[in-house]
């Protein structure tokens, strides 16, 4: 992808992209904008009793990281999602420090996402704000993300 | 009309919302010395507050904010906000605006906003002066009068639970409005004449006259303009001068911002009045340990700094108040501090390296690593996460209980010490933005 293609991209169309396609996977419950200790989680699925969480940026991964530094909390294993780039020695180091995984985004297939860098499983999980997550996936699964505004 | 003591008590708690009620009471009562309630609110419901200094709040001192700055900023903002309705006049505005008369009743009609010219004529600005002195000592009361509950009242008296002067404020507040870099010039003279206007009122009626100097940042930065002000408000020598400097966050502000905030301070101190930051946080607990300052206000949890718009309140967030830090963590923040602090390793570390407050030993008493989300939980309303109402009471209570003991603490010495420590072992797990107050806060107090 190039880079002009990269930026008439938005996070919101990635977001919308591959919410749609893991809701029909029977065995994935998924919800977006989900709250995690008062921040939002653009996109979480559970698979197996594993919640993901996945953080959808065009460009801005360093941001992106910081985002996501709160998700650690709650999840068993936190992505950056982005569309498909190159990978700097720095993006590479930082992912490998914080255990953070990279995804690119693909319209390819019935899976969204290409696995870039695996995740480690999460050292700072609290289980308490994982319960809560759970249980708002659990009650808004599969609905449409709320962030499309009422006309 | 018997003479009060003009403030109470140092700590003082700024009663903003009807829903703050329950956290005024009770067990929390005694934590605090005096209320500090906003005129939109008495005048909304002034027959519902006397009964709560009555019967819940024990004949609890308090003054009344007049908020007269809130004609100046606009229609916009004394307007209800409702999809489905037509925009309309804040009922509280409108009782106010009733009370105040002109001026202010005349302008806003008009759907305009108030100058300072509106207060150049003498007999006019006296006769506002007087209304608004007169709403300030007569709204509890007359509805008292008034009220079905008069013959309870009258029973409380008989008992010796109210007397004549339950309901009468500690002291009144002259209307003041807010000046800024560019229109201090405009406003200081009005400000000084209302001031003048009611400290003679005041007298007459032997209740103490507070002065309220309300600024942005923007004349802080001028030091010519804060030495006019100076100058000029010394001269009134009030019983109590009320700061507030507009979003003045003294945990973000530079130093060289509060430094010229703390040399103020001490210039209107000089001046013989007491003085009370009506918007302050820790730092300005320190300088009413120091003796620069008289008295500190906050709210509950929110309130250590305000903005003059939007006139209203705002969103309630849930965070954490960390004693170490002297600051309100939003929740990943609050988990990270207290797990460097080692406050999850069992209950006891909780209550000796985080808090031990009472709250805290009622809602972490089991595993703290599960029941510090008592503090935190929200639910998610629209695109907000709201705290959950036992979220927000154990918040709110914590904080209480917490800043009673900063209020309580006078070794100055130690705070200091305990603030590098804090900074130093908390920095690297929530970051500068929430660590380096401390340093600042510390270089600054130790000067003085």
């Amino acid at each position: 992808m190039n880079q002009q293609q990269r930026y008439r991209i938005s996070e919101k169309m990635l977001v919308d992209g591959a919410f749609r396609r893991l809701r029909n996977f029977p065995s994935i419950r998924v919800c977006c904008e989900v709250p995690v200790l008062g921040r939002s989680v653009d996109l979480a699925y559970v698979r197996d009793g594993v919640l993901v969480t996945v953080e959808f940026k065009v460009r801005d991964w360093r941001r992106a990281l910081l985002q996501v530094r709160a998700h650690l909390l709650a999840a068993d294993y936190c992505y950056i999602c982005m569309p498909e780039r190159r990978i700097s020695n720095d993006m590479e180091l930082a992912m490998e420090r914080t255990g953070i995984g990279l995804l690119f985004y693909t319209d390819e297939g019935k899976w969204p996402f290409v696995p870039v860098i695996e995740a480690k499983r999460s050292e700072e999980t609290w289980e308490t704000a994982r319960s809560w997550a759970l249980e708002y996936i659990g009650e808004k699964q599969g609905r449409a993300s709320w962030r499309r505004k009422k006309r | 009309m018997a003479k009060k003591k003009a403030i109470a008590g140092s700590h003082l708690v700024r009663y903003g919302i009807a829903g703050d009620q329950k956290f005024l009471v009770g067990d929390l009562l005694n934590t605090y010395d005096e209320l500090v309630i906003n005129a939109r609110m008495v005048a909304h419901m002034a027959g519902g507050l006397a009964l709560f200094m009555a019967q819940r709040a024990h004949n609890k001192p308090y003054f009344i904010d007049p908020e007269t700055h809130i004609f100046q900023h606009g229609i916009d903002y004394l307007l209800s906000t409702s999809e489905e309705r037509e925009p309309k006049i804040k009922r509280s505005v409108k009782h106010l605006i009733e009370w105040y008369g002109d001026p202010i009743a005349g302008i806003v009609k008009k759907g305009q906003r108030i100058l300072p010219e509106n207060f150049n004529d003498a007999h006019k600005r006296r006769d506002f002066c007087q209304s608004v002195i007169d709403f300030q000592l007569k709204v509890i009361n007359e509805r008292v009068k008034d009220s079905e509950n008069v013959e309870y009242y009258e029973f409380l008296k008989e008992k010796g639970v109210v007397n004549s002067s339950s309901f009468t404020p500690s002291l009144v507040v002259a209307p003041y409005f807010c000046m800024d870099g560019n229109t201090f010039d405009s406003w200081i003279d009005i400000n000084i004449k209302c001031a003048e206007d009611s400290k003679k009122i005041a007298n007459g009626l032997g209740v103490p006259m507070a002065t309220e100097i309300v600024i942005t940042q923007n004349v802080l930065f001028d030091s010519t303009q804060v030495q006019r002000l100076i100058d000029k408000y010394t001269k009134l020598k009030p019983a109590v001068f009320l700061i507030w400097v507009d979003a003045f966050g003294e945990h973000e502000v530079s130093d060289g911002l509060l430094n010229a905030f703390v040399e103020m301070l001490k210039q209107l101190k000089a001046s013989g009045s007491h003085v009370v930051n009506l918007y302050g946080s820790y730092f300005s607990v320190m300088l009413l340990h120091r003796k620069i300052l008289d008295g500190v206000t906050h709210g509950l949890e929110y309130g250590e700094e305000r903005p003059l718009v939007p006139v209203g309140g705002g969103i309630p967030t849930a965070k954490f108040y960390l004693p170490a830090l002297h600051l309100r963590l939003r929740g990943d923040d609050a988990i990270y501090a207290v797990q460097a602090l080692g406050g999850f390793k069992s209950v006891a570390d909780f209550h000796e390296f985080v808090c031990d407050c009472p709250q805290c030993k009622r809602t972490v008493s089991n595993s703290p690593r599960k029941d510090f989300g008592g503090y935190l939980r929200t639910k998610r309303v629209n695109t907000r996460d709201i705290p959950y109402p036992e979220t927000k009471e154990n918040s709110v209570r914590h904080y209480m209980f917490a800043k009673q003991r900063e209020y309580a603490d006078k070794d100055i010495d130690n705070a200091l010490k305990q603030l590098k420590y804090a900074r130093k072992q908390l920095r690297r797990y929530v970051g500068a933005e929430n660590t380096d107050h401390c340093e600042k806060w510390a270089s600054i107090i130790s000067g003085l």
